[in-house]
């Protein structure tokens, strides 16, 4: 895969994918652990039922920007059932991308906004 | 927590597993282990969090669907993508695509327009089901699932407590709780409370009209505020407005106001006459505010009084809003703590040991749950059912697509052989069945419109809260589509997936002959059969004991005769007749003119009208019954009746005499008791002449007679302990006497006395309204008439469950006959007698409907068991029910195998045999 090019393709992560992607930047996650967390770090705006959460990280996986973890965590926090994801490099700088172009963005709007009451 | 073992799977699980094979193959292998894993995880959590088990279940249903239809359309555009960019590079949206797909779905409508019949029932079964789920749901989604009406619903509570007092479980607010908490309580940013109370109402700004009772409530003057509804007009109640004392202000309603002033500005400022109070009008509520259960017209700010609030009468209804970092579980703790020192604040109304033996203790609900109540219960099985009959119409269809998959196999395996990969043949599938589920599901959304007034009309007649917030909103139309995709995906997905499985040489060499892959079809079919069997069971389950519950319900006696009696209610203003004895003479001089009235036999006056919202229980002390000290006495009915009332009612007599005129000089001191109060107190002897009295003081009542049984709040309850005390009494000081009572005429032949009533009431006092007249024949109708309309629905499910699984029986077995005309050829030929041919394709009909029986039975056992809390008298696994049901289903094989049995027993075997 072209890293140069996909890149600007990737950049338009979803922000489902974003909060996968931010849940596993703080370490390897399984499934569940994934759909919880996206929950809790979003405020509640994200909330993944299993069947979007597999098929997006599907797509993630196709995409190069997860890849299922060989290591397991912590013994007795294991339970070898579970599968566990991890952030690829390509997925760290997809969401630095990401992170980069919205920081963009914001600055923008805050400009404009500042702005704004001359403007109208 | 600290067990890892694996546990046995559930009903759940199991189900769930089954519905992954909704995703496409390759998607279900690489992940139907996490799938089940996070469902699981997904279930401790719900049932830790207590999400109730339904919106559980629709939210996994939900996503199951929509990402396993979204799967299949990425996975076959996948395979498209790479069919036109065999490379592997990624061709950004190609408009092409988007061509071939239009244009597959333009053949696919022609190739339906030849197939007239097929398109036509699977379009209008597709539609009828939609339709149909989508109106019921509608409800549940207005009623159940719909937010209440107000900025953060969740946050919203409603507030009771609960009780350990004989007869009574819950209580409401009392003006001192109310106060108490408002103070004390932490978890809360408000807590509010009000009292139904309907006003006659008199003037408005200076001018009479008819006489009108108008629903009202007093609140706190915080109320809206804690609800967060602003006034539309005007300004919100103030603190402090809600004392005694303070200037007496009312809050009108969007249609009040619209009806008397016609929405103009200048009412704020203007004044109402109610119950003989002149309030001024300081605000007009927005239209769209939806009070919490009742409806009122007009709000005003209750007087409530610290120095002389009771504690013990809980008559007020109490909303708070938590705190944002309040749980439900914390406010209860929190109002659990304070509550220990309401009596040290307000010693008014209860002794002490009396309050405590009462064990009082707070219950914070979430206000939607106490809103919604026992009918969600009803409402989801409405929805099961109907979701169920939808099933049973997919299988038919799915039928009907087998076979059409038949005829087409040829086609498929030709166009399989000459490289249209699998994708293709899939590809034109799904495009017919898109165009079907488009056009079923658009017919479908417009049957909804039309359906969803009148499911909201039968709702009604159940006593379903929030109907006006029944309508097709974003969610309603999501399910729709939701239900379009399931049952499109299930009437299609089963041919396809045999359509995949047969081999392409298999289908040229048996194109002309015909068995082995036909048979193979065959037994799809009969499993499909077999499904709507058992589901179709479920159903007729489930009416039958309804059925019989409600026959029950019909023979239950409800201890008086409301053949022709008719009531009307009226309320007396304290204004106008401040004493008992100014309402006693009203009632008089009414009673006296009324029965005058031609066709009049008899006439009374009650403040208690059986199986109507009326309602009162007092604690009531029996002399000989002492109690330990401090203990609570137990709650019983008290009735207030005119003499006249059992002669009116057709209440019998048991034993002793009635409150008439032998003791009208001095009937004040006694009183009737119904069968049920006397047998409780002494089973053994007689309840005459002992003594009672109403609360823990006051003037005994010496029992003079024993009358009839009454079913007073529900015909579905037991006959009710209940005393019945003199309404006339001659020394009619007494202030108890009742100002809302019912007028209660038995005419000769049910005379229309409604109007001649009304103006005998307009002569006495004009001020006065008349309203809620009926007769009680209705009463009772209307009594039932939850019960009554779940069974109609249910039975309206069921004998379509049981059409269509006729119709899908005798298609199979009609199908499997010309299937195998062959062999029965060679079978007649070999000398079998018709009977024995016949018996063969009944055999059939009766083993696929017995496989089903066996099924359903199961299902109907574990279903039935949501049925209990509607049964009355009536096992949920009545086996008279149960049995019956098996042998009308089997009924059905017999007669669904009927004909194809004698076609097959006519089968001329020269024809047959020449044919193949």
């Amino acid at each position: 895969m072209p890293d140069q090019d996909s890149s600007s393709d990737i950049l338009r992560i979803r922000q489902d994918a974003f909060y996968i992607l931010l849940v596993l930047l703080h370490g390897e996650r399984h499934g569940y652990a994934i759909m919880r967390e996206a929950r809790e770090r979003s405020g509640g705006s994200v909330v993944l039922q299993a069947g979007a959460l597999y098929r997006l990280l599907r797509r993630m996986l196709d995409d190069g920007l997860v890849v299922e973890s060989q290591r397991r965590p912590a013994a007795d926090a294991d339970d070898e059932r579970r599968r566990y994801y991890r952030v690829t490099p390509l997925g760290r700088r997809a969401i630095a991308a990401e992170a980069d172009r919205m920081a963009t963005l914001a600055a923008a709007a805050r400009a404009a906004l500042r702005a704004g009451p001359a403007l109208a | 927590m600290a067990d890892f073992r694996v546990p046995p799977l559930s009903i759940g699980e199991r189900l769930y597993r089954a519905l992954l094979y909704l995703y496409p193959p390759r998607f279900r292998r690489a992940f139907d282990r996490d799938l089940i894993e996070a469902f699981r995880d997904q279930r401790r959590d719900a049932a830790r969090r207590r999400v109730p088990s339904a919106l559980f279940v629709l939210a996994i249903a939900y996503d199951l669907v929509t990402q396993a239809l979204a799967e299949h359309a990425s996975s076959l555009w996948s395979v498209f993508r790479t069919r036109s960019a065999p490379d592997g590079e990624e061709s950004p949206m190609p408009g092409s695509q988007r061509a071939l797909n239009l244009t597959e779905l333009r053949l696919a409508a022609r190739r339906l327009r030849r197939v007239p019949s097929f398109t036509i029932t699977t379009v209008f079964v597709l539609a009828l089901g939609v339709g149909a789920t989508t109106a019921v749901f509608s409800v549940v989604n207005g009623v159940l699932l719909r937010p209440l009406p107000y900025p953060n619903p969740g946050r919203l509570v409603a507030l009771t407590h609960s009780i350990a007092v004989s007869g009574v479980e819950e209580a409401d607010q009392s003006d001192a709780s109310v106060l108490f908490y408002q103070e004390h309580a932490k978890a809360f940013t408000g807590i509010g409370a009000w009292l139904d109370q309907d006003v006659n109402l008199e003037l408005v700004d200076g001018r009479s009209g008819a006489a009108e009772r108008v629903q009202a409530a007093e609140v706190t003057s915080n109320l809206f505020e804690v609800l967060g509804v602003p006034p539309l007009l005007g300004r919100d109640f103030r603190s402090g407005e809600d004392r005694a004392g303070a200037a007496p202000i009312v809050m009108l309603s969007y249609r009040f106001w619209q009806r008397h002033f016609n929405g103009a500005k200048s009412a704020i400022g203007k004044r109402i006459v109610a119950d003989g109070i002149s309030r001024e009008i300081v605000g007009v509520m927005p239209q769209r505010f939806v009070f919490p259960r009742s409806s009122p017209e007009l709000w005003f700010p209750m007087p409530l009084d610290p120095a002389k609030a009771s504690a013990g009468s809980f008559n007020n209804r109490g909303v708070g809003r938590l705190r944002d970092d309040a749980t439900i579980e914390s406010a209860r703790a929190d109002l659990s703590h304070v509550l220990p020192g309401l009596l040290d604040e307000f010693p008014n109304g209860i002794p002490r040991p009396m309050w405590e033996q009462a064990h009082v203790r707070p219950v914070v609900t979430p206000l939607l749950e106490s809103i919604v109540g026992d009918v969600s219960t009803l409402l989801w099985i409405l929805l099961g059912s109907v979701g169920l009959v939808l099933l049973i119409a997919c299988a038919n269809v799915a039928n009907l697509f087998l076979v059409r998959g038949e005829a087409r196999q040829l086609e498929l395996a030709v166009r399989g052989a000459l490289g249209s990969g699998t994708a293709g043949i899939v590809a034109q599938c799904l495009s017919e069945s898109l165009v079907l589920a488009a056009a079923g599901g658009v017919l479908g959304v417009l049957l909804a419109f039309v359906g969803v007034s009148w499911t909201a009309g039968w709702a009604d007649r159940m006593n379903v809260p929030r109907l006006e917030q029944v309508s097709i909103d974003g969610r309603v139309l999501v399910f729709a589509l939701v239900v379009c995709a399931v049952s499109t995906l299930l009437v299609s997905l089963i041919p396809l997936l045999r359509a995949r499985r047969v081999p392409i040489a298999m289908v040229l060499r048996e194109s002309g002959r015909g068995s082995t892959a036909g048979a193979e079809r065959q037994r799809t079919r009969s499993v499909l059969v077999v499904a709507q069997v058992a589901l179709a069971l479920v159903l007729v389950v489930g009416s039958g004991l309804l059925g019989r519950s409600f026959t029950h319900l019909r023979n239950v006696q409800p201890g008086f005769d409301g053949e022709n009696v008719f009531m009307t209610r009226l309320a007396l203003s304290a204004a106008t007749y401040p004493t008992g004895a100014a309402r006693v003479q009203f009632y008089g001089r009414l009673l006296d003119q009324v029965r005058a009235l031609p066709g009049v036999r008899e006439a009374t006056i009650s403040d208690w009208v059986p199986l109507t919202s009326d309602h009162n229980d007092v604690v009531v002390t029996v002399e000989d019954h002492p109690l330990p000290p401090d203990a609570l006495p137990a709650d019983h009915f008290v009735a207030t009746v005119d003499p006249n009332y059992f002669k009116t009612m057709d209440i019998p007599l048991l034993t002793g005499q009635t409150l008439e005129s032998p003791y009208r000089g001095r009937s004040s001191q006694y009183a009737v008791v119904s069968k049920a109060f006397a047998d409780r107190y002494w089973p053994r002897g007689s309840a005459l002449g002992k003594n009672i009295r109403a609360a823990i003081s006051g003037p005994w009542f010496t029992i003079v007679g024993e009358v009839g049984n009454v079913h007073f709040e529900a015909l579905n309850k037991p006959a009710e302990d209940a005393i019945y005390l003199p309404l006339l009494p001659p020394d009619s000081s007494s202030a108890n006497t009742p100002s809302f009572v019912s007028l209660l005429v038995r005419t000769q032949g049910g005379q229309d006395v409604a109007q001649p009533i009304r103006n005998i009431v307009h002569a006495l006092d004009p001020a006065l309204p008349t309203y809620d007249q009926q007769s009680l024949s209705r009463v009772i109708f209307a009594s039932s008439s939850r019960a009554r309309v779940t069974m109609l629905l249910l039975v309206i499910a069921s004998t379509l469950a049981l059409i269509l699984g006729a119709v899908g029986l005798y298609g199979v077995l009609a199908y499997g006959v010309s299937l195998r005309q062959r062999e029965i050829g060679v079978r007649i030929v070999l000398g079998a007698p018709p009977s024995a041919v016949s018996w063969m394709v009944s055999r059939q009909a009766l083993v696929l409907a017995l496989a089903g029986i066996a099924i359903g039975t199961g299902f109907a056992l574990a279903a039935t068991r949501l049925l209990r809390g509607l049964l009355y008298d009536v096992s949920p696994t009545d086996p008279l029910t149960l049995g019956a049901t098996c042998l009308g289903l089997l009924a059905m094989a017999g007669m669904a195998s009927w004909v194809p049995a004698r076609r097959a027993a006519a089968v001329d075997p020269s024809e047959a045999l020449r044919s193949t």
